[in-house]
């Protein structure tokens, strides 16, 4: 890539599709679930059945609205939903509802933070709401002699609310376009997840990357022949396809030729971007304004309502967290990457001290989750746990390494941390005469070790230490065993 | 006198009186069922009249039978719209105004033949209602079809005003224009069947809230109805004579008369022919013989051969027609150069509608004019139609008023309809 | 022309059809030239009706029976066509 830079510039582009969590449909009220029972949560409307009419649902409204206004958007006064219209089996209507002119939201920008913490503003063109398309699964022949295959349909996706988020030209990321390509994606990620409006798993499709890449060469400002890699969900796959297209159109280029404008499908394990169907700025959707819907207008009041419900923005809620937390840059960037910040947020606002919080959700908890394969918010550990197990320890309940026993049994479900430490007899033994019992049992048995203390090894110590803590079964407090030592020589 | 030959509101003040039963009203129009009817549902419309008779409804008009257009879709009855492509379905849900008529205990008869999509001179319920095989019915009116109709078969007409009724289940044809319509063979009747069925509806958004009111008595007297003081070239003697009696019974009743001239209405036609098409065309994408209707597999087909193939043969040629110029309009180039200047044309239309109703309360033109083969009415009715605009065809003479006047409409309606040749 | 817009709106036209389409066809697109004001907005909606939304609440659902009753072919619960390729 870095030869392809010396002589061109790369000029991105991204449409993402954001899958909103709303209870029903856009424009119908069936069920917006994933994985149920193929066609049951369709209405007639879904099917595209006679007779059937749009209704529009507030919720999307209120998330695109909300969503627009977290990247820094216009919401426009007056909008509404035109039908594009397309024949394919996937749209029950043959058309899909969206938004031409104008989007919900419009004119704004988003910051991303880069790797080393430098700023990107990326200007965002528009955020329109449509709805998403049902699903294709294609079989094998069923006892059909001349058919190579068919293809079933499943409406059950058909009408789930999307957000398009459509980014203006981006120029002069240079050879970081990569990196801003993963940077722009997880920014989009982090926003509508503290939003709340999606589930932002990109795993399930829940948000959904087209990549638009040219070159011009560098010094020009006439953009380059664009293609449009379609549908690449994660973060990591579109900086690679970015990479990996920028290298391709260089080489084309750098032989003469010219660049097809097309859309091109992101291989994950050649780990290159492959041809798709040419694409021309002439498509004719044949785009109208749905005479079935009637025009949403905004005012001052409603847009106000939902901008006071917005969360703190990600990057901004980052940089005051890190200040707040006293992490260096690499701890915090540790926990970013683990995905616990909330549950440490969680924590401290529990109670725990920021340093403790991170001990716990970057260690033990970290460590139990990754061995089961699971996330560690998802392990069943909540940050009161972590408070109460704080609280066992400082009080001196618990020691260290009783309280990682704790997490684990908390983990496998047996109840909040003091009901563990009391269903499992847990709790150290401070009962004064069992430990000075123990005591007298270790000096007794190690009479050379009780000489060497004597004559002043005081790091002997713990080599009655020892002993003493598997008497009691490791429920000792060593620094309490030490004192008693202490006393019985000193 | 024969039962069928009563008006539905003495039909149902015969059945108040226990002088008839509805299993009777419904028995004696099933016995005059034509071939107007696609669908007699001779079964069910009795069981529910046994039902009437046993007391289970209290509205006033339970077990006054009533007939359907074939674009409203029916369950546990097939609705085919005309069209060979959905012959034989039968839906898993029913429209709102239908849903609304049996809540109020009238028996469904049949289901009337209709030009296919509604689109066209063709109207079983018209003739039923016509011949007394049903006191009234239900249809659609998009661009002033079924009020043209009711001029030529003699029946009242009254388009409410757009969104009054929903239009969910109502087998789309022009969205912005279709409307849920009552016809029958007075004034009353029709007005006591729009009842029924009027009122806001979730599964519409372009139904309408409004706090409807037909219970007004009031005279016409002292209103003002905009006229027509010259006979148009395109208006028969004989319609001109019809009309010309019609506004003496307005004068008659005490309304006064002004004239009233309407200068956007010249591009009316064109302008709903060109929006008519281009909606048409996209609701009736959903017809690709994936999910419902009648599939056409042609040999090695792909998908796109059998959505072609199945639209193909499910069509008539006008359906085609309409669809194919609806596609060319709303295409890059034509859309700029046709379909916006056509909605265009729409809003210079409703402004000119405002601006006459400062000065009228109502419009009255002659009903009985031949436009065109795509759209049979006066530039008159389709104008009501771009409007939205309440409108009724009686007697020869075409009624609007402002939105949500539709209750003036049956009143000024209902005074027309006194002119000889109007009765039950 | 006609063909194109036909393959377009996915119909499929007798000789007989096309013939008489293609005669048809340019009178009635000639036929229907307005001229309007280019400063009036366009008219969508008949009434001035803004806002009607719902609330996000499920209902009117069909069964999975209720959906695939009228469909002409169908497998696993699922609508059946013949096959259809990757990249459209």
């Amino acid at each position: 890539m870095k030869t392809a830079l010396q002589t061109y510039e790369p000029v991105l582009g991204f449409e993402v599709h954001v899958e909103l969590n709303t209870v029903t449909k856009m424009f119908s009220t069936a069920t917006n679930a994933f994985g149920d029972q193929p066609n049951s949560n369709v209405t007639a409307g879904d099917l595209g059945m006679p007779g059937t009419l749009p209704t529009i649902n507030q919720a999307g409204i209120d998330y695109g609205i909300k969503l627009g206004l977290a990247l820094n958007c216009t919401i426009a006064p007056e909008s509404r939903f035109d039908r594009k219209q397309y024949f394919y089996p996937d749209l029950g209507k043959n058309y899909q509802t969206s938004q031409l002119e104008p989007a919900i939201a419009y004119d704004g920008y988003v910051d991303v933070e880069l790797d080393d913490g430098e700023i990107f503003r990326v200007e965002i063109e528009r955020a329109h709401i449509e709805e998403d398309a049902g699903k294709l699964t294609h079989i094998g022949s069923t006892g059909r002699i001349h058919d190579a295959s068919a293809s079933l349909v499943d409406y059950n996706r058909a009408g789930v609310p999307l957000v398009e988020i459509v980014s203006r030209p981006i120029t002069g990321a240079g050879e970081r376009a990569p990196e801003l390509a993963r940077a722009y994606l997880a920014t989009i990620r982090d926003i509508v997840k503290a939003l709340n409006v999606s589930d932002a798993r990109m795993e399930r499709g829940n948000i959904r990357c087209d990549a638009n890449v040219s070159l011009m060469p560098i010094g020009s400002e006439t953009f380059g022949t664009r293609t449009e890699t379609k549908n690449v969900n994660s973060t990591r796959a579109v900086a690679a396809a970015v990479e990996s297209e920028i290298i391709r159109q260089a080489k084309v280029l750098d032989a003469g030729e010219a660049i097809t404008q097309e859309t091109r499908h992101w291989d994950e394990e050649a780990r290159s971007t492959r041809s798709g169907r040419p694409k021309s700025d002439a498509d004719d959707y044949r785009y109208f304004s749905d005479p079935d819907l009637v025009p949403i207008v905004t005012d001052e009041a409603w847009i106000e309502r939902l901008r006071a419900e917005l969360p703190e923005n990600p990057l901004q809620r980052r940089r005051r967290l890190r200040e707040e937390w006293a992490f260096s840059e690499s701890e915090f960037r540790d926990v970013v990457a683990a995905g616990v910040l909330d549950e440490i947020e969680a924590t401290v606002v529990a109670g725990a001290t920021a340093e403790a919080a991170r001990k716990w959700w970057m260690g033990e908890i970290a460590r139990i989750a990754n061995e089961k394969g699971v996330s560690p918010e998802g392990l069943g550990v909540t940050p009161a746990d972590v408070v109460e197990i704080e609280r066992l320890i400082a009080d001196k309940t618990i020691n260290d390494k009783i309280a990682r026993q704790v997490v684990g049994h908390v983990a496998e479900g047996e109840g909040r941390p003091t009901e563990v430490v009391e269903a499992r007899s847990l709790a150290v033994v401070s009962d004064e005469g069992a430990l000075t019992t123990a005591v007298d049992e270790a000096m007794a048995a190690n009479p050379d070790v009780v000489e060497r203390i004597k004559g002043g090894h005081m790091q002997a110590v713990g080599a009655l230490i020892g002993p003493v803590m598997k008497a009691t079964k490791g429920q000792a407090d060593a620094g309490r065993v030490r004192e008693i030592i202490l006393e019985k020589i000193g | 006198m024969h039962l069928t030959q009563l008006t539905a509101t003495d039909m149902a003040a015969k059945l108040r009186a226990g002088e008839t039963t509805a299993v009777e009203l419904v028995q004696a129009h099933l016995d005059e069922a034509s071939t107007a009817f696609v669908f007699i549902n001779a079964d069910e419309a009795l069981a529910v009249a046994a039902e009437v008779d046993a007391g289970k409804y209290d509205h006033t008009l339970a077990g006054v039978p009533v007939v359907l257009a074939d674009v409203l879709v029916t369950e546990n009855m097939p609705t085919a719209a005309g069209s060979a492509y959905l012959d034989g379905w039968v839906a898993p849900y029913e429209a709102t105004a239908v849903a609304r008529l049996r809540a109020a205990g009238l028996p469904i008869l049949a289901k009337a033949r209709v030009a296919e999509f509604g689109m066209g001179q063709e109207s079983g319920a018209h003739e039923a209602v016509a011949n007394h095989q049903a006191p009234f019915a239900v249809v659609s009116d998009t661009a002033g079809t079924a009020r043209h109709i009711a001029t030529e078969t003699g029946v009242v007409a009254v388009k409410p005003t757009y969104g009054a009724i929903s239009r969910f289940g109502l087998v789309a044809a022009v969205s912005s224009m279709d409307t849920v319509t009552p016809i029958a063979r007075n004034t009353a009747d029709a007005k006591a069947l729009h009842q029924v069925m009027v009122g806001a509806d979730e599964l519409d958004p372009t139904s309408v809230e409004y706090d409807w009111d037909f219970s007004s008595e009031a005279a016409v007297a002292g209103g003002t109805i905009g006229v027509l003081t010259e006979q148009p070239a395109d208006v028969t003697d004989e319609a001109w004579a019809t009309y010309q009696a019609g506004m003496e019974k307005l004068q008659d009743a005490g309304m006064n008369t002004t004239e009233v001239t309407m200068d956007t209405l010249g591009q009316a036609a064109q302008a709903a022919h060109i929006i008519g098409a281009a909606e048409f065309s996209a609701n009736l994408a959903k017809f690709d013989g994936i999910r419902f209707g009648n599939r056409v597999t042609p040999d090695n087909g792909t998908v796109q051969d059998v959505i072609t193939a199945s639209r193909g043969a499910g069509f008539g040629y006008e359906t085609k027609r309409r669809i194919i110029v609806g596609t060319h309009l709303l295409s890059a180039g034509t859309i700029d150069s046709h379909f916006y200047p056509a909605q265009k044309i729409r809003t210079a239309v409703i402004n000119e509608y405002n601006t006459a109703f400062k000065s009228v309360d109502a419009i009255a033109v002659p009903a009985g004019i031949q436009q065109g083969e795509e759209y049979e009415s006066t530039n008159a009715g389709i104008g009501a139609s771009l409007a939205g605009l309440p409108a009724a065809s009686v007697a020869g003479v075409h009624i609007c008023a402002p939105t949500y006047a539709d209750e003036l409409v049956y009143r000024i309606s209902a005074v027309v309809e006194t002119t000889a040749g109007a009765a039950a | 022309m006609v063909d194109n817009i036909a393959a377009t709106a996915h119909i499929a036209l007798t000789e007989d059809e096309r013939q008489r389409l293609t005669a048809e066809f340019d009178p009635i697109i000639d036929a229907l030239v307005v001229t309007a004001d280019e400063q009036l907005p366009v008219t969508v909606n008949p009434l001035p009706v803004n806002n009607k939304l719902r609330a996000d609440v499920v209902a009117n659902e069909l069964s999975n029976e209720q959906a695939l009753s009228a469909a002409p072919e169908s497998q696993d619960g699922q609508f059946m066509v013949p096959a259809i390729l990757d990249g459209e």
